[in-house]
């Protein structure tokens, strides 16, 4: 379910004009791309909208002046007639040479054009999404617990494309738009002014009707994607429970309420056909009407000869009549996407102008450098000390999480922490890696207070496995070496064989550079997790954090992972989160917590004594346990009790 | 041609509508020409040159001739105009029944095919990720709708608009028609195979963007490992070289674009200007006459354009053809019937006799030899292992499988001839994983009886120890659930699929392990409360829990797909075997 995202697509009615010149720069910063871009369509337009239709008049005119008598073709004298007394004979091969000529130029033009914009298209798109990534990249905690990763993936992928193709072809196509019009009006008023304004009497007519009925199709268009954008969710969640419905015959009344959806759509986007289908043909009726006003001015005037003197004149205007429609529609239609890429923009500027919630002071970072280019040589050995003094927490205003807390960790120890969800167990260790920091007092690593060294210096020294276990696409190497960018082969090697690993990873078919796809889906979960300790292993990290890493391992891994888990804590500082409680008893010290306070503190034997929380959360969890693990966990006990 | 006769059935009950709007298209075609057309006769007119082919003097003749024809040019306008307004009409008409095609064949395709997916064997959406089945519903739909309305409208379009202005042009001189044409196979033919060529090359930037795609995904769901170890500067990189990679690809593949629109141009431009040069030399030497000239250029135009359309989209050809195949897969599977078969009434006696069961694609059995009795009223425990086919028992009496060999009787009738829809109305499982659809707590109650009153569902939500809950939310029963509403906790969902069950008032309950996810506590709550009410249920429980068993009127031990054990509480303490051990684990704990 997760990984289908479905966004409502709004349109926003105002242009938004302060987002579009912030993203506009991306655009701005390849000036002289855009030079080129822009002489490019100069030229594209000059031939389409003013030479080709001079030429083509001229010749209708020479060949009109020769009446009806054959002549030879080498005789035909072409008085070609450009803007601004721009004049001069040729024969029909110069004629020729000009068109073809033309033609070549042009398309050379346009390959040209299209290549620019595409290589825009490209700098933009690769701009915004680095500056994007770059962004999440330094983004703290609070932001991703806010922030679906559905909408995260949105803004990187959809949206960047979505704008980099809307400004680098919008620019493309306004120019080149703008430019065919302007060399339309020019070439059209200066043949004949009064010709012109016959044609242009229904401009104001297409002007409104064009972009009333855009914006409606617009949005009626987006109900009913939205419409169809509910349907799919629905599919998904009907598919997901298929089991369900099937066992409760149900099939029927499912079937009625795709029915119901699919019509719904159905309704809507006929609503859109139907403005279309009044749309179209309201174009064909003004055009219509402008071609014949202009054979009906013209021949009046033609039979009266005072302003036109011959035919060719009429075949350049009723050409003029779409060269002028086309340009309206397409301005209308790049408004309309402008619009409905805005709230793309807006979206993903949110995201690039988000602050940080944890940042190092300025002191800090001139000393051990910034997340992104930090100065490891500065950093300095941690023994591994921790300290929450009079430590508060809350995650939003009001609802706290952690109560004062007051916590030692000596060096070298190992603690482990357990309590229900919402005791406040995961908020404690996302506030030892910093992924927050404390609302109220302090947490001192080697006595002092961290947030006067940089978070780099903090992780640097810390391993962190989560529950479940992550692996990225590419080799047990990789995935290994992930604990440490620059780790030797031999690094890696006596890390996995430190938690069992390296004859299980000998065991694939590749070895370490065996591929793991998906998720490393071929592993069992233990094997995964046994990578994802040599990972935080070979990092050698002062401080250790097992974040309920055990929790999603089945019984007979448990066993192996508890051996690793042994050697993974040894001589560090270690804190362990667990839900199954046969992982903690051999801790140093176990804290039970509740509500965000420290209830119980010491060791198995002790809590067990106290009978206490502990003891009620130990006894109970057999109850949660499968059969398998009941027999088991119920041996092991045996054999530690005596 | 297979899939010329496919997609002909999608547009079954809309063949009269296509034929309509087809020879609207031709009548609205011919007049736009020959609105065109009248150019010739205007400048024929103000030329005074007699028309050279049948239609010009048709025209002519019917306004009148020439001499008349000068003197009142403003009949130009008048026809011009009246076409014009014909070929709106005929336009929004035309568009109206495209718009009608194209809603109604899209509904209609959609509701078969989610038909088909809801009524397809539970073993198949099993087998196939849903994400395959949400592609077919929504993008290969699309395409093949497209391509049924859209795209065979545009290429009836281009084959009447060439074959109409070849026509005309042919009434009046050979060569000139010729001349006008005579680019364009060439054009098409070029078209068609190097826009294959650059969809390769699409085809290898889209899967590298699909490569940069899933770093993103990556990253963001193992964020918090990528914060804990300090590699965000590793990930830019890294995220970086996908990136240059896609770049690499991408421009490659534009520049093949970038030719293809360039080169095709050259051949549009080109038409046009053979046809302009050619005819010039016609004109010269008094094949035709100016006006010819003039509406050959303007016809020109109109026909080039469509022509390298079309060749775009029978290149793309390729592309329906495969999401015509994945929606033939779905349509073409065997759907599961749940309506035939007998549909007694149920008491609730179910007798399982050397029942085994395998799957169709395994030789493994996953149960073996099983034989035991429910009289209605009765409650069974089931205990055992992970795959040790307890829940399978629970898939057959649901008829979600059927058994291989041996019987299962309810109520004296054979299982498998009974309707599936009326055995699963009969028999009321409560899944191990609850679900819930994103509606509100009322209406996911009532899915499973919809004349339940509210009476029966609060007393319902009751039993399943839920009812205090729902009216804790501001909402009450009101609360929608999901993603849009609020997030339930596992148990919380866990029972309020239990009070869906018992609003159901099935003779038979089934609890598949489901009573795992509500503390002790609760399962003992509900399980008393469910015996007052129910009195005539019968009732299987299959469980980790002896607390959940112990009570249970018989208890059945399987391990490997065979029954080990067999008999009640008292029975099966004083044999020695698994009931034993984990009983023995559980009352010393406590």
């Amino acid at each position: 379910m997760a990984s289908f995202s479905f966004e409502e697509e709004s349109t926003e009615s105002k242009v938004n004009f302060s987002s579009w010149f912030k993203i506009g720069r991306y655009a701005l910063k390849r000036s002289g791309l855009l030079i080129v871009m822009i002489s490019l369509m100069l030229l594209i337009t000059f031939h389409d909208g003013s030479l080709t239709p001079l030429l083509t008049r001229s010749m209708i005119r020479s060949v009109d002046a020769l009446g009806n008598n054959p002549i030879l073709i080498n005789d035909l004298v072409i008085n070609v007639q450009l803007l601004f007394g721009i004049e001069f004979a040729t024969g029909f091969f110069g004629y020729a040479t000009i068109i073809i000529s033309g033609i070549l130029l042009r398309a050379v033009a346009v390959y040209l054009l299209f290549f620019t914009t595409n290589f825009l298209e490209m700098s933009i798109y690769i701009s915004i999404r680095q500056d994007a990534f770059a962004q999440v990249q330094k983004l703290s905690f609070s932001y991703f617990d806010k922030t679906s990763s559905g909408w995260l993936i949105a803004r990187l992928q959809s949206d960047t494309s979505k704008i980099s193709d809307m400004i680098s072809w919008g620019i493309t196509r306004f120019v080149w738009i703008s430019f065919e019009l302007i060399f339309t009006l020019i070439t059209m008023f200066l043949v004949s002014w009064e010709m012109s304004l016959i044609l242009l009497a229904t401009v104001p007519l297409m002007a409104i009707l064009t972009p009333y009925f855009q914006l409606k199709i617009l949005k009626l268009s987006r109900i009913a994607r939205n419409a169809f954008s509910g349907y799919v969710a629905w599919l998904a969640e009907v598919i997901a429970g298929a089991k369900t419905i099937k066992t409760l015959s149900i099939e029927k009344n499912v079937q009625l309420e795709a029915d119901e959806i699919v019509t719904d759509i159905r309704d809507k986007s006929w609503k859109t056909a139907k403005a279309q289908a009044y749309f179209y043909p309201s174009v064909v009726m003004i055009s219509t009407m402008t071609t014949a006003i202009v054979i009906l001015f013209g021949s009046q005037l033609m039979v009266s000869n005072t302003i036109i003197t011959d035919v060719s004149i009429f075949v350049l205007f009723i050409g003029f009549v779409r060269a002028l429609y086309e340009p309206i529609q397409e301005f209308v239609d790049l408004f309309t996407e402008l619009m409905s890429t805005q709230s793309s923009v807006e979206k993903i500027l949110s995201l690039i102008q988000t602050k940080p919630d944890i940042i190092d002071t300025p002191e800090v970072e001139a000393k051990y450098g910034s997340l992104l280019q930090p100065k490891v040589q500065n950093y300095e050995v941690m023994t591994g000390h921790i300290e929450f003094k009079h430590v508060k927490f809350s995650y939003q205003p009001n609802v706290p999480i952690l109560h004062d807390m007051n916590l030692v960790i000596k060096a070298g120890q190992t603690i482990a922490i357990v309590g229900e969800t919402g005791s406040g167990k995961s908020t404690t260790v996302n506030l030892l890696c910093r992924f927050y920091e404390p609302t109220e007092g302090e947490l001192r690593i080697d006595g002092i207070d961290y947030r006067q060294k940089s978070v780099g210096w903090l992780r640097h020294h810390i391993g962190y496995v989560q529950q479940t276990p992550f692996i990225f696409s590419g080799t047990v190497r990789k995935n290994i070496a992930y604990g440490k960018t620059n780790a030797t082969d031999e690094e890696i090697i006596a890390a996995s064989k430190a938690v069992d690993l390296h004859d299980l990873i000998m065991a694939l078919p590749k070895g370490y550079d065996t591929v793991l796809r998906d998720g490393g889906s071929d592993l069992s979960v233990g094997q995964k997790q046994l990578i994802a300790f040599a990972r935080a292993i070979v990092r050698n990290p002062t401080i250790m954090i097992l974040d309920e890493a055990t929790s999603s391992i089945d019984t007979e891994t448990e066993a192996l992972i508890q051996k690793a888990i042994t050697k993974v804590l040894k001589g560090r500082t270690s804190v362990v989160i667990a839900h199954r409680l046969s992982t903690v008893v051999d801790a140093d010290r176990i804290l039970v917590m509740k509500d965000g306070r420290i209830i119980e503190d010491g060791s198995h034997h002790q809590l067990m004594e106290q009978r206490g929380t502990y003891h009620k959360l130990y006894m109970n969890q057999f109850a949660e346990l499968k059969v398998e693990q009941q027999i088991d966990t119920y041996q092991k006990q045996l054999k530690s009790s005596t | 041609m297979k899939y010329f006769k496919i997609l002909f059935k999608f547009t079954k009950g809309y063949r009269v509508l296509y034929l309509t709007s087809f020879v609207i298209l031709f009548f609205a075609l011919s007049f736009l020409l020959l609105s065109t057309f009248m150019t010739k006769v205007l400048i024929d007119t103000l030329q005074n040159i007699p028309p050279s082919g049948p239609v010009d003097t048709f025209l002519t003749n019917i306004l009148g001739g020439q001499p008349f024809l000068r003197d009142n040019l403003w009949l130009f306008s008048v026809i011009i105009l009246g076409l014009g307004f014909s070929r709106a009409l005929m336009f929004f008409s035309r568009l109206i029944m495209r718009g009608l095609m194209d809603v109604n064949i899209g509904r209609d395709i959609q509701l078969d095919l989610f038909y088909h997916i809801e009524r397809l064997p539970y073993s198949f959406i099993k087998k196939n990720k849903s994400g395959d089945l949400i592609q077919t519903s929504t993008r290969d739909l699309d395409i093949v709708r497209r391509f049924l309305v859209r795209q065979i409208n545009s290429i009836v379009y281009t084959i009447f608009l060439t074959s109409i202005a070849f026509a005309l042009l042919m009434s009046i001189s050979w060569q000139i028609a010729v001349s006008s044409t005579i680019v364009l196979p060439v054009m098409f033919l070029y078209s068609y195979f190097l826009i294959r060529k650059v969809k390769k090359l699409f085809k290898v930037t889209e899967d590298s963007d699909g490569l940069v795609s899933a770093k993103i995904e990556e990253v963001l769901s193992g964020i918090r490992l990528v914060k804990a170890y300090n590699n965000e500067n590793f990930e830019i990189n890294d995220f970086d070289e996908h990136l240059q990679d896609y770049r690499k690809k991408f421009i490659k593949w534009r520049l093949a674009t970038s030719f293809f629109f360039s080169s095709t141009d050259i051949m549009v431009f080109g038409q046009i200007a053979f046809t302009s040069l050619f005819g010039l030399y016609l004109t010269l030497s008094g094949v035709i006459g100016l006006g010819t000239l003039v509406i050959a250029l303007q016809f020109v135009t109109m026909v080039v354009w469509p022509v390298r359309d079309v060749a775009m989209t029978l290149s793309n050809l390729a592309q329906a053809i495969a999401s015509i195949d994945r929606l033939n897969v779905i349509l073409n599977q065997p759907l599961e019937d749940i309506e035939s078969g007998v549909r007694p009434d149920i008491k609730g006696e179910i007798t399982f006799e050397n029942m085994s069961f395998n799957y169709d694609d395994s030789d493994e059995v996953v149960l073996k030899n099983i034989s035991f009795t429910v009289k209605p009223g009765e409650t069974i425990a089931i205990m055992g292992k992970t795959g040790s086919g307890k829940s399978t028992l629970s898939h057959l009496l649901t008829r979600l499988y059927d058994y291989s060999s041996g019987s299962i009787k309810i109520d004296g009738h054979e299982l498998n001839t009974i309707a599936k829809e009326h055995i699963r109305r009969q028999i009321a499982t409560v899944l191990q994983e609850p679900f819930l659809f994103s509606k509100t707590i009322i209406n996911n109650l009532k899915i499973a009886n919809r004349n339940a009153t509210i009476e029966d569902i609060q007393k319902a939500a009751q039993i399943a120890d839920i009812h205090q809950s729902i009216v804790n939310f501001k909402d009450g029963y009101d609360t929608k659930v999901g993603e849009k509403g609020v997030t339930l906790s596992g148990g919380q969902k866990q029972r309020l699929v239990i009070a869906r069950t018992i609003i159901s008032k099935a003779p038979i309950l089934v609890f598949d392990d489901s009573l795992s996810a509500v503390d002790t506590e609760t399962d003992i709550n509900i399980r008393s409360a469910l015996k007052q009410r129910q009195e005539q249920s019968s009732t299987l429980i299959i469980t980790h829990r002896v607390a959940t068993a112990k009570d249970a009127d018989k208890i059945i031990v399987l391990e490997q797909g065979r029954i080990v054990q067999m008999g009640n509480h008292e029975q099966l303490i004083k044999e020695d075997g698994l009931y034993r051990r984990i009983y023995d684990i559980q009352t010393r704990m406590v």
